[in-house]
């Protein structure tokens, strides 16, 4: 029989001060799906977006609260530490980001309100429970917590067979993935007999490396992830879903998934796998240099603005995935500094695209943003910022990440690697400076051609509900504070670097 | 054999001896229970019910099983051949599975050998009787859709969304009893009633749980799957003979099943209140005697109420019943929390 | 007894995992995959993990299986090949990678000697794996994960109702609202001529003529 001790256990100590960022998460998103059933309009189109602000407001609030606090909480199955506050930080940036671009779409019309912005924050959550996870277990159940929102998120504008076939592709693919990166945990678990991430660090130190099982897991694990973080060639969704996803999805999409993706990975190679790092290295280096050149010759013949991003999101996946690869402090670092980077000239990007969608009819085809110097400058200097960013053009603070990325490569001798992102660099130029000559060198389409497309094809369809050439002051903030942002820290980088530098401490232990 | 909780250890051969006696006693309950549905249902209805083979009418359902078993076996051309034989099987097998979990006492020692009165004591209990109850689904399911009988579909469409709609809710009646055992275990649930039966602390659980066994049965007034007026005859429109036979000795098993499970889980077992002394060879007729009671309720019922519209019968089970087990077994986890701090 | 009641379930186990995807029809898909399923609860219990055998059968064969065969019974049996597969070269390097990665874990299931675990299998106290012990783990070790997971329950959930509810105003109207059904309207008494027993039986002097139509 069972001892009396087991039939009434007591439970773990629960540190709620190391968990309130995750509290105000969960809390947030329940409150807001309640609020989403009431009856006001006001309360349902209004309220319920300032909710999701504040609850994510309050999570970055109780992150810096926390900050200095190196946390294993409930049982040591979820660190709070720099790196997971980190990452905390970036993807409820994404998610403030994401509100503000959606606040007056079509997407949280269409699904209700209540339920976008729920699903949001709790795909948010799975952000923060994936990076901070401490066993496999765990790991597993935070990566279904953000995919299956986001899965559904994709599909939310539903007159459009084009999102509910992203929401569809997203869901096959993201199962594939979650299905093989479940194979890799089971694999690992047998090959160490242990499910965290400590007691698989010891057991392989302790002899077990280089056990076939072991490397399969790894192997099933990486491809898993990297489904997730859209390294080639597993990036086959990402055009197709970047492209049929309401446009403020797609963003959310971009950074937040994005910067979840590298933190799991950097937390799993560099904690869980040190010891294996010669097996697991030139792995992830090949992957780097297949995304490289795979987003870039991708992204270049694309007409599509949401397509180019998705394509240049696997290129920028290859870039930070170097990062990791390299498995030096320097490479964590510049892994995470690329990551605040890369949110902050997405962000950027995308506001004037979800603008763009709502004032003209062309969608997000390159006659959206054509002639936007002329008519919008505080639309087309945000784009015209991220744009470059993105491509690595010094004083901005795309040209810092790469920079960075290209020194942790070369101190640790990969200078091959750091070759390819610079010509990958130089690739990209050729699609990020299309888009430039869009906004600045092309006129505005004639008005017959707008009046000819009708009705159009994307977010903001209806005219009656969203009129054309409202202001979407959200929008332009959105855009003018990330590329501001992106200017600011091109020339100021200290911020970036102590940030940076903290959550690869974090990491520096196991290094 | 950890998948039986029990500190002793039965010979093979009194495994299979019990194994054959149990099933005797199924397959004898089941004709009885046949009789007297026929019987009572007759009285209810201010006639006598069937009275002319053997006295009393009592040779009755030895005749039906004759009838029934020398009928031709026929199948329609659009059926397919070897679901339609395989499925009534399935049906059978399950229920006859769950009989022997049914504890009819404790394990006395018989001429010198301690025996279980029951088929045998799995550790996780009910979640047997659900896992079985899962594959039963796949009797009424495969029988009607292989019949290629568009009546047949419909009935085991119907059985089948009622089957896994009131199971949810079964089984969240019976949570409350199991935190109040605090054991999976039958016959310890059994024991940890020698106090008070749960039928008075877990009353809102016994009547959901009722409510649902007579959903999760097929019976009056959730007899959807088999409302001839609209369907001919449900599931096993398109079975005749032996094969019918066996779905309808299914049917009637898994009513009895139904009852051991409430007798022993919200009836006290085998136990008598207020008798301590109780000799272990009156525990078996006990547990029968309070299944009969729970037989004839059943009965009383189909005798009483009229059919439920299909819609309604869905409504009833996600929006009032599901809410209420869910309450329940809140309730109790508070409650238990709180009294055992 | 252990050893044929092992390879009969492993039998299952396998054709039903090949019967899946090897299978034409939707409907003999899905049972073949029921068949997986309730061979893998026999390995299961082979194992001496009892709970999770049975909570493979009621979640898996009972519950999500279900809703498959509903959906395939409903609309399977058509005729599915609506778009063209992928070419004939596509199918070679899809059939190619399976392969690869078939043979890959073959290599690492049979060429590791389960060194972590050892041959004789893990060594687990008594009780290991039933109901109590299981429940404790997710009370104790894993109770994020637990927690997490009933959280994820909720927002799966949400996601299922927002894709599948009924919309005011978007659809094109073609759609009728199917009658629904109060909680008051289901407690309080039936109109007449919809077949209650009140009607059929009780007291028909209180019963109003019908009205001719």
């Amino acid at each position: 029989m069972i001892a009396a001790a087991l039939i009434h256990p007591h439970g773990p100590y629960i540190d709620w001060a190391a968990l309130s960022p995750l509290v105000a998460l969960v809390g947030g998103s329940v409150v807001v799906l309640m609020v989403g059933l009431l009856r006001s309009r006001f309360a349902r189109t209004q309220v319920v977006p300032f909710l999701t602000l504040v609850s994510l407001g309050v999570t970055i609030g109780f992150v810096i609260w926390q900050w200095h606090r190196h946390v294993a909480a409930i049982s040591g199955a979820l660190a709070f530490d720099q790196l997971t506050g980190t990452i905390t930080l970036l993807v409820a940036a994404g998610g403030i980001a994401a509100t503000l671009l959606s606040w007056r779409g079509q997407a949280p019309r269409e699904s209700a309100h209540g339920d976008f912005y729920s699903m949001m924050l709790g795909s948010i959550t799975g952000m923060v429970v994936l990076v901070a996870a401490q066993n496999l277990v765990t790991l597993f159940v935070g990566l279904e917590l953000l995919s299956i929102p986001l899965y559904v998120l994709c599909a939310t504008e539903m007159h459009r067979a084009a999102s509910l076939e992203a929401g569809l592709k997203y869901l096959i693919v993201g199962s594939v993935g979650s299905a093989t990166l479940v194979y890799g945990l089971a694999l690992i678990y047998g090959a160490t007999g242990s499910t965290d991430f400590s007691g698989i660090a010891g057991s392989i130190s302790q002899g077990h490396s280089s056990d076939v099982l072991l490397l399969t897991g790894i192997a099933l694990l990486t491809v898993g992830l990297a489904f997730k973080a859209s390294i080639a060639p597993f990036h086959q969704w990402t055009p197709d879903v970047y492209e049929g996803a309401p446009t403020p999805v797609t963003a959310f999409m971009a950074v937040a998934t994005k910067a979840a993706a590298f933190g799991v990975l950097l937390r799993v190679f560099d904690v869980m796998l040190p010891a294996e790092h010669l097996n697991w290295r030139p792995a992830l280096l090949v992957l780097a240099a297949i995304s490289i050149v795979v987003g870039n010759v991708g992204a270049l013949g694309q007409s599509s603005l949401k397509r180019l991003l998705g394509y240049s999101s696997v290129a920028q996946a290859g870039y930070i995935l170097a990062g990791v690869a390299v498995a030096t402090t320097l490479g964590a670092r510049a892994t995470i500094l690329y990551l605040v980077v890369y949110l902050l000239m997405n962000i950027a990007a995308f506001g004037a695209i979800v603008a763009r969608e709502r004032m003209t009819p062309y969608g997000d085809d390159f006659d959206a943003v054509a002639g936007l110097g002329a008519e919008d400058p505080w639309l087309a200097w945000p784009l015209t910022i991220a744009m470059l960013a993105l491509a690595g053009v010094p004083a901005t603070a795309g040209f810092i990440g790469k920079f960075f990325l290209i020194d942790a490569l070369v101190g640790a001798g990969y200078t091959w690697l750091a070759i390819l992102i610079v010509v990958g660099s130089m690739i990209s130029l050729g699609y990020y400076l299309r888009v430039i000559n869009a906004v600045w060198m092309r006129s505005a389409p004639g008005p017959s051609a707008s009046a000819a497309a009708g009705v159009p094809v994307i977010a903001g369809g209806s005219p009656e509900a969203d009129a054309l050439g409202q202001t979407h002051i959200e929008l332009r903030f959105a855009a003018v504070v990330f590329g501001g942002a992106t200017v600011f820290f091109g020339i100021v980088p200290q911020p970036l670097f102590d940030l940076a530098q903290h959550a690869a401490n974090t990491l520096s232990g196991a290094l | 054999m950890s998948f039986a909780l029990v500190d002793y250890f039965e010979p093979w051969w009194i495994q299979i001896i019990k194994g054959i006696v149990l099933f005797a006693i199924g397959l004898q309950i089941v004709p009885l229970v046949l009789l007297a549905e026929r019987k009572l249902l007759g009285r209810f209805q201010g006639r006598y019910g069937p009275n002319r083979v053997g006295p009393y009418g009592l040779i009755q359902p030895l005749a039906d099983i004759v009838k029934l078993l020398g009928k031709e076996q026929s199948r329609p051309e659009t059926s397919v051949g070897p679901l339609f034989i395989v499925a009534p099987v399935i049906s059978i097998m399950t229920a006859v599975g769950t009989f022997a979990i049914i504890p009819f006492g404790d394990a006395p020692h018989i001429f010198g050998t301690r025996v279980g009165l029951y088929g045998v004591d799995v550790s996780i209990g009910p979640l047997y009787i659900f896992a079985l109850s899962a594959i039963s689904f796949y009797g009424l399911m495969l029988g009607g859709w292989a019949s290629g009988s568009k009546y047949s579909f419909l009935g085991a469409m119907r059985a089948a969304a009622q089957l896994i709609s009131y199971e949810v809710s079964q089984g969240l009646a019976l949570v409350g009893v199991l935190i109040t055992a605090g054991t999976l275990s039958l016959t310890q649930i059994v024991h940890a009633q020698e106090g008070m039966w749960y039928i008075v602390p877990q009353l809102a659980g016994f009547l959901i749980f009722m409510v649902a066994a007579f959903a999760e049965t097929n019976r009056a007034p959730f007899d959807l799957a088999e409302a001839d007026a609209e369907l001919v005859g449900g599931y096993n429109t398109e079975y005749g003979g032996g094969r019918f036979a066996s779905y309808y000795f299914a049917e009637y098993l898994n009513v009895v099943v139904v009852s051991g499970v409430a007798t022993t889980l919200f009836l006290g077992g085998w136990l008598i209140p207020g008798w301590h002394g109780q000799p272990a060879w009156t525990d078996p007729f006990v547990v029968l005697f309070k299944m009969t009671l729970f037989i004839s309720f059943f009965i009383w019922i189909r005798a009483t109420l009229p059919r439920l519209r299909y819609d309604q019968l869905m409504s009833f089970g996600w929006k009032i019943l599901l809410p209420l087990a869910t309450l329940n077994t809140l309730a109790t986890a508070i409650i238990v929390v709180a009294v055992h701090k | 007894m252990t050893y044929l009641i092992f390879f009969i379930a492993a039998i299952g186990t396998l054709a039903g995992a090949i019967g899946v995807i090897a299978l034409k029809d939707p409907f003999y898909c899905v049972l073949a995959l029921v068949v997986h399923l309730i061979s893998l609860a026999v390995l299961f219990m082979l194992l001496r993990a009892e709970f999770v055998a049975a909570a493979q059968v009621v979640v898996y064969a009972g519950a999500v299986m279900v809703l498959y065969i509903f959906v395939v019974s409903y609309i399977g049996g058509q005729n599915l090949s609506g778009s063209a597969g992928p070419g004939r070269a596509g199918t070679l390097a899809a059939f190619a990678c399976a392969g690869a990665l078939v043979a890959e874990l073959f290599i690492a299931v049979l060429g590791t000697g389960l060194k972590a675990v050892g041959t004789g299998g893990a060594h687990v106290a008594a009780g290991f794996g039933n109901p109590e012990s299981i429940g404790t783990l997710f009370l104790t070790k894993f109770l994020a994960p637990f927690e997490i997971a009933s959280y994820l329950l909720l927002l799966a959930a949400v996601g299922a109702v927002t894709l599948a509810r009924r919309r005011g105003g978007l659809d094109d109207g073609i759609e009728q609202r199917a009658p629904r059904i109060s909680v008051a309207e289901f407690m309080s008494a039936r109109p007449y001529y919809t077949g209650t027993q009140h009607e059929t039986l009780g007291r028909p002097e209180s019963l109003p003529e019908p009205t001719q139509r």
